[in-house]
């Protein structure tokens, strides 16, 4: 297996999404609110990179972002590997040199990790579901407004740091490895 | 025949390959793995107080030479008034020594208070938790009493080694036995997270049916000591409403919290002195 730096800057500008967002979740206590903005960091990998690296890079990012957030450990990462191996074998399909498919596709799994978020805390007896659900459709709302103009600016601060790492800036032999 | 590549089903073998090694990982190597993603995480944590920090003193030196000198002088009126303050527990505290010496008391010193800095909130609909810079390195244990300037925080729900996690009062797994400030009874307390408008609150449960309350003086909540996790009488909130529970026998009603433990930035960890006893005991053995 060649290790592809890509794999590591991948990991490095998740890691500082979910700081971001922990950041500001941190600074806007005051209203009771949680942001959810963790969907771009699921795209960039499985369109781009080989399967191993996919893999490694995927399974890196979720225990990170796994142990930064008070849920089952493992909760992200198997979420990430899911929507992963799914946009890996149909990522012939998005034009992933641009931001407009990338984007999508993070809006539609922000969405899909949000309600698992909502899911897996309601089980753990975090909050009761009446009061929980119209604060977390509030917060999904908002959080997915912010991705709209967060989404493009993260695929091209990730392209952005390929080329100042020096690594390969396409992505690999499409359609399949 | 068109050959089938089998290249193409990589991700998905190895995913599956994942799943069946995950499931059959036993849950200690799991909790190691997230202890050990934890223990990385915790110094961006503290440098990024660190870092919030200097903003702030940076920030500050940037105010007028009038500005520090109004600050100066409310600072030295606070200091005076602590300084009168502190002399008088220290009498107080004498007095308390000299009285259990008499009656051969035992120490009401049940803890010590050790304080931490916020580093991370997680408060919304989901999480009610903060993270603080202090973990087992600093005797904190699962289960040590929080509190603040306003009255009870939480209780710490997990430690790491330079970090701790707090579960907030207002978390729905945070619950305590409570009384009313003049009413020694005791109650049912639960967190119910934040409201629509983002004000945390919880509920009360079993108050005795002769108590009443209104919203122009409602009556305060605090902590009765039983458990021994926190002293008594630390303030926990108001009960500004009371209503018949489901039992028809007692009342229950919502607490309204201090406002100011959504932005929390300080805490004082209770760590209780006959734990930290039986530790030196243990090690002596």
């Amino acid at each position: 297996m060649i290790f592809d730096k890509r794999s590591l800057v991948l990991f490095f500008s998740n890691a500082i999404l979910l700081h971001l967002m922990l950041l500001i979740n941190s600074g806007i206590t005051g209203f009771g609110l949680n942001l959810f903005i963790l969907g771009p960091a699921f795209i960039i990998a499985p369109l781009y990179l080989r399967a191993d690296q996919f893999f490694l890079t995927t399974l890196f990012s979720g225990f990170w972002i796994d142990s930064a957030l008070p849920i089952p450990f493992g909760t992200i990462t198997l979420l990430m590997l899911l929507s992963g191996s799914i946009m890996h074998l149909t990522r012939r399909r998005f034009r992933v040199e641009k931001n407009f498919h990338p984007s999508l596709l993070a809006q539609l799994i922000n969405l899909v990790a949000g309600l698992t978020l909502f899911l897996v805390s309601y089980n753990c007896g975090f909050g009761d579901f009446y009061t929980m659900l119209p604060l977390s459709i509030f917060e999904a709302i908002l959080s997915h407004l912010i991705l709209i103009f967060l989404s493009p600016w993260f695929f091209n601060f990730q392209r952005a740091l390929f080329i100042l790492f020096s690594a390969k800036k396409d992505p690999e032999s499409l359609p399949f490895v | 025949m068109a050959r089938i590549r089998l290249e193409r089903l990589t991700p998905i073998i190895t995913l599956i390959a994942f799943l069946i090694i995950w499931w059959i990982t036993p849950s200690f190597l799991k909790v190691f793995t997230k202890t050990t993603f934890e223990e990385f995480q915790a110094p961006i944590w503290i440098a990024t107080r660190s870092i919030e920090n200097l903003a702030s003193a940076t920030s500050a030196k940037t105010k007028s030479k009038k500005e520090l000198i109004n600050e100066i002088k409310e600072l030295k009126r606070n200091n005076a008034y602590f300084k009168q303050i502190r002399s008088l527990n220290k009498t107080h505290q004498a007095e308390i020594i000299r009285l259990e010496g008499i009656l051969n008391l035992p120490s009401r010193d049940s803890f010590r208070y050790e304080l931490a800095h916020v580093i991370q909130r997680d408060i919304g609909s989901w999480w009610q938790n903060i993270r603080i810079n202090k973990g087992s390195k600093h005797g904190l244990m699962e289960g040590d009493a929080v509190t603040f300037i306003g009255g009870v925080v939480g209780r710490v729900a997990k430690t790491n080694y330079y970090t701790s996690l707090v579960n907030l009062l207002s978390n729905q797994n945070f619950r305590i036995s409570a009384c009313f400030a003049q009413d020694e009874r005791p109650l049912f307390y639960q967190g119910k997270g934040t409201n629509l408008w983002g004000q945390a609150q919880g509920y009360i449960k079993n108050a005795p049916q002769d108590l009443s309350t209104d919203s122009i003086k409602p009556l305060q909540l605090v902590t009765t000591g039983l458990g021994g996790t926190f002293p008594e009488g630390i303030k926990i909130g108001f009960v500004p409403w009371l209503e018949p529970d489901n039992t028809g026998m007692f009342q229950a009603g919502k607490v309204v919290l201090d406002k100011r433990l959504l932005g929390i930035k300080e805490v004082a960890v209770l760590i209780p002195y006959n734990r930290l006893k039986i530790e030196e005991y243990s090690d002596d053995f």
